[in-house]
């Protein structure tokens, strides 16, 4: 399916991105800047993103705005796109739930509904593997066949499943244009941030009694060269993007220096409840159950459908984020003078 | 520091260190001798002027004078003790000795201990060799010393290359799949490790799932056993599941239903010879009596067991009694050859999957003709 793959310039083609200072947005910008065969990149956010240079030209679009599809949709025709990359979602769980709802799912639909008016001839989606949702009975590894439970409970979870339902809408409605989902592994990395990167910042983090779950990484720099690949090169589908290797949740922890504060689970998920209304924990008790069950995504088609080979393992993505932090705090990473790479 | 320092120069200097206070009183000229060339505490460093010294020690001394009144023994005396104690010859010899030689030995064991807590090395299911070793010696006892395992056919496993055992599931307590495993990882030739796929409920509990994961269990589903024989492993399966492991005592050696036939499917879906397994002992070792239903559900078990001994003698009640165990492997059943297109066929599946069942019950019954004795074979 591939049309533009190797070194050549390849065939040229117009970018729109919506998120475009969220930081995958910036990092994207960046790499395209850079590549000759991109003409041009319509940012779309409500403020311009900074590492636009000369292709990029910025456009405000404010997704929880009703109009804002008809907005949209006019500037994906004018430009001429080909192109178009929902990224305008939200890394840390929001307090303002219902905000965040009409930005990710409400602003999912929208935009969906934009590229099929302007019949844009691909769209590119970012995802994350917490779509799956932790469960018992989730398989050792989540196929990307496998159903998209999600954390009933949480929803920055389900408002990602309603995007990713919006996609699959989209691809059916039009079965002529390329749609592809990129779910990302926890994405970590030195400049990376998000729930998950902040409850890592801290020197005591929460643990299950009884509970280490299986975890995986990806490298934010392999998040931007999927990304890339995906917007140069035709894969229609789904794809899991992961780091190889797995780690137990404990060994994350240690290979950090943190100290994992055990929490019994029937008081854990009322009292991350409470401490995330009194903004004081990164995220709601639901995302316990991340640190409860395994939710590790299998790569296979990755590398067999999209060709993409990550860089960095599991092991080298957490530790490039702890690396950071020692870095930035002018300390000595505990545990990652011992074997950590 | 500084003051440990400056009690030993007391000490060693002959002066009687009876009296508290004499200590004391010696003190303020060697503190300040002593203190550029020792880090000063913080408490020190408040007072630097050797006349502030004094009263400051003299005020500690009366404190000191006052809680030795009251306590049998104060802190300082003990501490005055031990420091005369180890300017006795002999004594200081062995302080040296421990010092110079044992403090660094216990050192390098403290730092052996945390360089094993480091991340250790696991497979893509969260197999930990290192975890296991030590369980695998305790496996070992109980195979060859309390259950005097016997095992048959164990040519039947192949040496390399995926392979599906197919068990019955008896006993209450799962010592059956760690049995077959340590048979297989001690006897056979090749000394492979084989992978059991375990009930879905052990993810539910706390501890267990874990602990199961660690050790090389695997959560029975297809996408995990498929995986499993991809990898060339060899895989153990219950097919009866908890009702197989979960029976009564009066229903012993009676195969349950095998499922929905998942094991043929998962065959015929690898392309994994089925080697047939019947294991005879494992009933008696733990025969359950009754079921508590509604004990279990708040906790995440499918029941809890109540055995002669189990809720009767707590904890003890876990030991399995000494019965002599047989596993016999039974040759390969070849699936894949005569069946490559029966995953649609549910009904052929079935058929597959029931003639399975009979052969191993067949061997369990050729067994039990042979057995004399529960406890002796």
């Amino acid at each position: 399916m591939s049309k533009a793959s190797g070194d050549g310039p390849g065939r040229p083609y117009r970018v729109a991105l919506t998120g475009a200072r969220t930081f995958f947005g910036e990092r994207l910008i960046a790499a395209l800047e850079e590549d000759p065969a991109c003409e041009h990149i319509a940012a779309l956010d409500i403020r311009p993103p900074e590492s636009g240079r000369t292709k990029t030209r910025f456009s405000r679009l404010d997704l929880t705005d009703p109009s804002s599809d008809d907005q949209a949709a006019q500037v994906l025709k004018d430009d001429g796109i080909d192109v178009l990359c929902h990224l305008a979602f939200l890394a840390h769980p929001s307090h303002a739930s219902s905000w965040a709802h009409e930005l990710e799912a409400i602003g999912s639909f929208y935009i969906m509904n934009a590229a099929a008016t302007a019949k844009v001839p691909k769209v590119v989606l970012r995802s994350t593997t917490a779509v799956y949702g932790a469960h018992p009975t989730n398989p050792a590894f989540l196929t990307e066949r496998h159903l998209l439970r999600g954390e009933p409970k949480s929803r920055w979870v389900m408002d990602k499943v309603a995007a990713e339902r919006e996609l699959a809408r989209l691809r059916k409605d039009c079965p002529q244009m390329v749609c592809t989902a990129l779910r990302f592994g926890m994405t970590m990395g030195p400049t990376v941030r998000s729930w998950w990167s902040r409850m890592l910042t801290r020197q005591s983090v929460p643990r299950l009694m009884g509970y280490d779950p299986m975890m995986q990484f990806l490298h934010e720099d392999d998040a931007v060269d999927a990304l890339l690949k995906a917007v140069r090169e035709d894969h229609p589908g789904d794809f899991n993007v992961v780091a190889p290797g797995t780690l137990y949740y404990t060994d994350v922890l240690k290979l950090g220096g943190r100290v994992g504060v055990p929490m019994p689970h029937l008081l854990g998920y009322s009292f991350g409840n409470l401490l995330f209304n009194l903004q004081l924990a990164d995220a709601p008790g639901t995302f316990l159950n991340y640190l409860r069950y395994t939710w590790v995504a299998d790569d296979r088609r990755m590398r067999e459908q999209l060709g993409f080979s990550p860089r960095y393992t599991s092991r080298e993505a957490i530790v490039a984020f702890y690396q950071s932090l020692a870095r930035r705090d002018g300390t000595q990473a505990t545990g990652l003078a011992r074997g950590a790479v | 520091m500084a003051s440990r320092q400056r009690k030993k120069r007391a000490t060693a200097g002959d002066e009687p260190p009876t009296a508290v206070g004499d200590d004391g009183a010696a003190d303020p000229s060697t503190a300040a001798r002593s203190e550029p060339e020792s880090e000063p505490t913080g408490e020190r460093e408040e007072h630097r002027d050797p006349e502030l010294n004094r009263w400051a020690d003299a005020i500690r001394i009366d404190s000191d004078v006052f809680e030795s009144k009251t306590e049998i023994f104060s802190l300082e005396e003990l501490r005055e003790r031990v420091a005369r104690l180890g300017t006795q010859p002999g004594v200081r010899e062995i302080v040296r000795f421990v010092r110079e030689v044992g403090l660094p030995r216990i050192e390098r064991l403290v730092a052996r201990w945390l360089a094993s807590r480091e991340v250790r090395e696991i497979d893509d299911f969260g197999f930990e060799p290192a975890f296991i070793e030590p369980l695998e010696a305790v496996a070992k006892w109980f195979h060859d010393n309390y259950f005097r395992v016997e095992s048959r056919g164990l040519e039947h496993v192949p040496d390399e290359g995926r392979v599906l055992i197919v068990a019955n599931h008896s006993g209450t307590l799962p010592y059956d799949g760690a049995m077959v495993v340590t048979a297989v990882r001690e006897q056979h030739p090749s000394h492979r490790r084989v992978r059991a796929l375990v009930e879905d409920f052990i993810y539910h509990v706390p501890y267990l799932g874990t602990l199961m994961t660690r050790m090389g269990a695997v959560r029975a589903c297809q996408e995990n056993a498929v995986r499993l024989l991809e990898h060339d492993q060899a895989t153990l399966v219950f097919p009866e599941g908890v009702k197989g492991i979960g029976k009564l005592f009066k229903k012993r050696y009676r195969l349950q239903r095998f499922g929905r036939g998942g094991a043929i499917r998962l065959a015929i879906k690898a392309r994994a010879p089925i080697v047939p397994c019947a294991i005879v002992g494992a009933e008696e070792s733990m025969p359950l009596l009754s079921k508590v239903g509604w004990l279990a559900r708040p906790l995440g078990l499918p029941y809890i067991p109540v055995t002669p001994t189990l809720p009767l003698l707590g904890p003890l009640g876990l030991i399995p009694y000494p019965t002599k165990w047989t596993i016999d492997f039974g040759p390969p059943i070849d699936i894949p050859s005569y069946a490559a297109d029966a995953l649609d066929d549910r009904v052929l599946v079935n058929r597959l999957n029931e003639q399975v069942r009979s052969s191993i019950q067949e061997m369990i019954d050729r067994r039990l003709r042979e057995r004399r004795s529960v406890f002796f074979g």
